[in-house]
């Protein structure tokens, strides 16, 4: 599962051994780092790196092997980034981490950003990373689903709040009411048969579908994007704070990440490699094929291939304008009692000027 | 040939005896029955193999799966016991607490118990109430988990909800404080209203199955995996693939397809046994899979096929082994055997060899028992002495007749020097033009011709031919001739003396009377003789049985008048008549024996009388001389007979009268 929080209210995954076990190694990284920082300190004062940290949105996985393969590369360390990555999970609530100050930056949805700003968190989005879709809703053939309209008062199960923005959106514009269950950390309910349908990302939910031994040919796979429906994802985020006291850190942060994420798309059993080895420490289920498969679906999202006009349908790591305000709008339809109105520039303070510079084509 | 003696299998030059043939094709016959016996025995062996493995392993699933089953019922109970209690009573927190205690503690596969209850059961107490039991050491812990987190998120809340029937969730990493592998029993529950009331779920702390599992007996190479039914590794020997991977990941990751179609037949509850190659490792396994009951996992039992089969394989490979040492004795003592029968075969081969060169005397092999080598031998041993014999009787045939047709040699050449041979007889007498041929059959025969001067101006031309052939033949012309020639002289066969006892009716009288005296085989012979005066030309002549002589006058051919006479030897006192003509210069008397006109030809036609005339018409006209005639004669004669054989001597005396002559004998 890649969503970030679901509800505002701080809870923990009490079965997990990280309940136990990431404090402690929380600790120790905090140690490591500190350890780090205080050789690097001691042994060239010259050249002090500035602390930093990023808290990921959910477990280990190669959704976030940009990050990682910064960090373990060195890119943020180059650009003077002493950056500490915290993992996220059932029991990290990232909106709350960087409100209690105790992460500096993360990574979330843009929908979910959209929906948790307040004036007390002021989210800023600093990078966007996953520029694309990749909602699917995913039905076994056989369930006699092959198009939208067929789930007209059929069993789904959705994710709450801010991920159904778009569904719902989809759902009004078809004119179907499928019945919603809600769906949580798992597919099950839709590999057990309670639903007929399920959502899922391309990158993890669908491979799950796949590893369980379901055929691409046994299943029907509607994508939001496809449909029209097209809204960016991941992306990185702070406290407005943050950005105007270092603009320049928050730069950095984007661009070292997006260098990870390159070098993670020019050596992905690096990547996956290393990914598999942080997922084991915190006991996360994952396998080398998921992984695999995660990375390389993922990345035609962050860096795009160029269409027959010869133009980039977006600029990796920037948030355009005609995207976000679709977005707005998106969310101002579906949830009509908050409404969003603050602007693109205050939003996105960075701009278009990312390390390649090129015209807004959106 | 020297030193090269060809073995007793055979040579190339002479292909394989009867050694190797018999040896060869019982080891044919034998490998071939050996090789179907062996074939037959490996593959019904194999079924046996087969079905006796597929029974124990059919055995082994059951127990293990029976055995793996035990435990979950036991959550199973639990859980449902919950449920019953909660349906029936309205227990408040406190008492919940206790019962619920009380409802695991004597479980120690049940890790935990608790009560998802739903946020819309109306009832105040329940509101916000997540009661939850665990072991922890030696103690039973219990707190409320609404206060650590929001229960209705998770699987063993909203599977049970969502389906409306009992679930096993998947495995996840557990418990407070112990960090293994746990996995959910839960049950829904409605209330009276069926409002859905609550989640009851237990847990079991996973080792308690893969102990089961640890415990049955696979043999040294095979094992059991344990998958949901997502296919979720749950046990397995690789213990890296528990819960990270599924059976469909490691197919992929392996590339043996064939293990996702085990992987979809063993998630929809499929029993049985299955075969596949894993690439990978290069290896045949089996597998038989089977679903545990209820709860929607399956179990598969591996095992290396070559495993199953190496105790047939084995017995195989030592069944050949030994069939073909037996083979190898087989083939020694066929060969053996074979060569026992073939030897006495071979030696009377080379005895009979020896014989066929000549060496009669060459020993045949001893003859012992009485089997058919001994019969063979035996009548070899007949046949070589009957021989001996035959060749005897040839030899001293042949020799006998040898001896005898050197006799008739000898007597051939007595005959042929009985006639005068020499040409021309009277080379100074110029009034004489005379030649004559005597060609005898193939046997001595008994033609006979005869020429001389009975006195100075008179020629007596004799040609005769004795009955029979052979010895007798040729004595009996002999002594005709004598006779005749004897008889002449005392004859006188003058013209000038005429009367009786002259002449050649008469000499021919005097020589039958005195043939007759002696003439005991009762022989005859034909003759004719003819006196010529040379003077004149004139000519008398008498004829015993004979075929007239030809006259040849100026171009014409004519054949003497006859004149009366017989067979000369046959009766005594007997009279012979006398003719009389004349020849002119360059006429020419021809005398023959039956011989000519009787040669037959290849189609067995008779020369004939008309042909004679015909041919001495055309031999003499030119007036050649008598050798030329007689050339020409023997010439056609032998052209018509054309190779046919020669029955009877052919004689031919040919005598031109060249006129009276400057010389006359004084």
């Amino acid at each position: 599962m890649s969503s970030g929080d679901r509800l505002p209210t701080a809870r923990r995954r009490f079965r997990s051994p990280a309940a136990f076990v990431a404090p402690v190694l929380l600790f120790l990284l905090v140690a490591a780092a500190a350890f780090a920082a205080a050789s690097f300190a001691a042994e060239d004062a010259s050249k002090a790196l500035k602390k930093a940290s990023l808290t990921l949105h959910w477990y280990p996985q190669t959704q976030f092997a940009g990050y990682y393969m910064a960090r373990e590369k060195g890119f943020f360390a180059q650009r003077g980034i002493d950056m500490e990555i915290r993992r996220g999970g059932a029991d990290v609530d990232v909106v709350e981490e960087l409100r209690s100050g105790r992460t500096l930056f993360s990574t979330m949805f843009l929908t979910g950003a959209l929906r948790f700003r307040t004036e007390a968190i002021s989210l800023v989005n600093v990078g966007q990373i996953v520029n694309r879709s990749n909602l699917l809703i995913v039905a076994k053939k056989k369930s006699g689903i092959r198009t939208v309209k067929d789930l007209n008062g059929r069993k789904m199960s959705l994710w709450g709040d801010h991920f159904a923005g778009a569904y719902k959106k989809l759902f009004a514009a078809k004119g179907i009411w499928p019945v919603i269950r809600p769906q949580f950390f798992s597919v099950d309910l839709f590999l057990r048969g309670a639903v007929d349908a399920c959502n899922a990302m391309t990158y993890n939910e669908y491979v799950r579908i796949l590893q369980a031994g379901h055929r691409p040919d046994d299943l029907t796979v509607i994508s939001l994007r496809e449909e029209g429906y097209d809204f960016p994802e991941d992306g990185i985020y702070c406290l407005e704070a943050t950005w105007t006291s270092d603009p320049q850190l928050c730069r950095d942060v984007r661009d070292a990440s997006l260098e990870g994420w390159r070098y993670a798309a020019a050596h992905p059993d690096e990547a996956v490699d290393l990914i598999l080895k942080l997922a084991d420490e915190v006991g996360y289920t994952v396998n080398r094929l998921l992984l695999r498969s995660m990375l390389l679906s993922i990345l035609p999202s962050i860096f795009p291939e160029s269409s027959e006009s010869g133009v980039l349908p977006w600029v990796p790591g920037a948030l355009s304008r005609k995207s976000y305000e679709n977005t707005v709008a998106m969310m101002n339809e579906v949830f009509v009692g908050d409404q969003w109105n603050v602007s693109y520039d205050i939003f996105h303070p960075v701009g278009v000027e990312a390390a390649e510079v090129s015209p807004d084509a959106r | 040939m020297p030193g090269k003696r060809p073995s007793f299998l055979g040579s190339a030059r002479t292909g394989l005896s009867i050694a190797g043939k018999l040896a060869l094709m019982t080891m044919a016959g034998v490998g071939l029955i050996f090789l179907l016996i062996i074939a037959y025995g490996y593959v019904s062996s194999v079924g046996a193999m087969e079905a006796e493995f597929r029974a124990r392993i059919e055995n082994l699933g059951e127990a293990t799966a029976s055995k793996i089953r035990r435990i979950p019922r036991v959550a199973e109970a639990v859980t449902h016991d919950m449920a019953t209690i909660l349906r029936s009573f309205k227990p408040d927190p406190e008492q919940l607490r206790d019962v619920m205690k009380s409802l695991i503690e004597p479980h120690p596969e049940v890790s935990g118990l608790f009560v998802g209850f739903s946020r819309q059961s109306g009832d105040a107490l329940l509101d916000n109430f997540c009661p939850f039991v665990y072991r922890q050491d030696s103690t039973i812990g219990w707190r409320n988990l609404a206060e650590v987190y929001d229960w209705t998120v998770w699987d063993w809340y909203q599977l049970p909800l969502q389906l409306g029937k009992p679930v096993w969730t998947e495995p996840f990493f557990g418990n407070e404080g112990t960090g293994s592998m746990v996995v959910d029993y839960c049950v829904p529950i409605y209330d009276e209203n069926w409002r859905y009331l609550a989640s009851i779920g237990a847990s079991i702390e996973l080792h308690w199955l893969t102990n089961v599992i640890a415990t049955m007996n696979v043999g040294n190479n095979g094992y059991i995996f344990l998958i949901t039914s997502n296919g979720t590794m749950v046990s397995h020997p690789w213990r890296e693939t528990i819960m990270k991977e599924t059976i469909f990941t490691i197919s992929e990751a392996d590339g043996n397809p064939e293990v996702w179609e085990l992987g979809r037949r063993m998630v929809e509850g499929k029993k049985g046994l299955f075969k596949f190659y894993d690439r990978k490792r290069d290896r045949h396994l089996l597998v038989w899979h089977q679903p545990i009951e209820g709860m929607g996992w399956s179990l598969g039992i591996v095992f290396p096929e070559k495993e199953i089969l190496a105790g047939v394989n084995r017995l195989s490979r030592t069944q050949l082994l030994l069939g073909l040492a037996g083979m190898a004795g087989m083939l020694a003592v066929s060969l053996f055997i074979a060569s026992r029968i073939s030897r006495p075969i071979r030696s009377l081969k080379d005895a009979t060899l020896l014989l066929a060169s000549g060496r009669l005397d060459a020993p045949l092999p001893p003859i012992s028992g009485n089997d058919e080598i001994a019969l063979l031998t035996e009548s070899f041993t007949s046949m070589r002495d009957s021989l001996i014999v035959h060749i005897e009787e040839l030899r001293t045939t042949t020799a006998a007749r040898e001896r005898i047709e050197s006799e008739l040699d000898i007597a051939r050449s007595i005959q042929m020097s009985l006639v005068p041979r020499t040409f021309p007889p009277f080379p100074k007498d110029d009034r004489i033009d005379l030649f004559a041929t005597l060609e005898p059959a193939r046997e001595v025969g008994g033609d006979f011709y005869d020429f001389f001067m009975t006195d100075a101006n008179h020629l007596l031309l004799i040609v005769g031919d004795v009955s029979g052939k052979g010895v007798p033949a040729a004595l009996f012309m002999a002594v005709t001739r004598s006779f005749m020639k004897a008889y002449s002289q005392m004859n006188g066969c003058a013209a000038e003396t005429e009367g009786a006892t002259n002449g050649p009716a008469a000499l021919l009288s005097a020589v039958n009377d005195r043939i007759i005296e002696g003439n005991d085989a009762c022989m005859f012979v034909t003759l004719f003789c003819v006196s010529v005066d040379l003077r004149d030309g004139g000519f008398r002549y008498a004829c015993g049985g004979h075929p007239a002589p030809w006259k040849i006058s100026g171009g014409a051919v004519t054949a003497l008048p006859r004149v009366k006479g017989p067979l000369v030897g046959a009766i005594g006192g007997v009279s012979f008549e006398e003719g009389a003509g004349a020849l002119q210069p360059g006429d020419t008397l021809f005398l023959f024996t039956d011989g000519v006109t009787e040669a037959l030809n290849q189609r067995e036609e008779l020369l004939g009388d008309e042909r004679v005339r015909d041919w001495l018409g055309e031999t003499t006209s030119g007036n050649p001389g008598s050798e030329v005639v007689i050339e020409r004669m023997r010439d056609r004669i032998g052209r018509f007979v054309d190779g046919a054989d020669q029955s009877d001597d052919i004689t031919m005396l040919c005598f031109r009268y060249k006129g009276p002559g400057t010389k006359t004998r004084a």
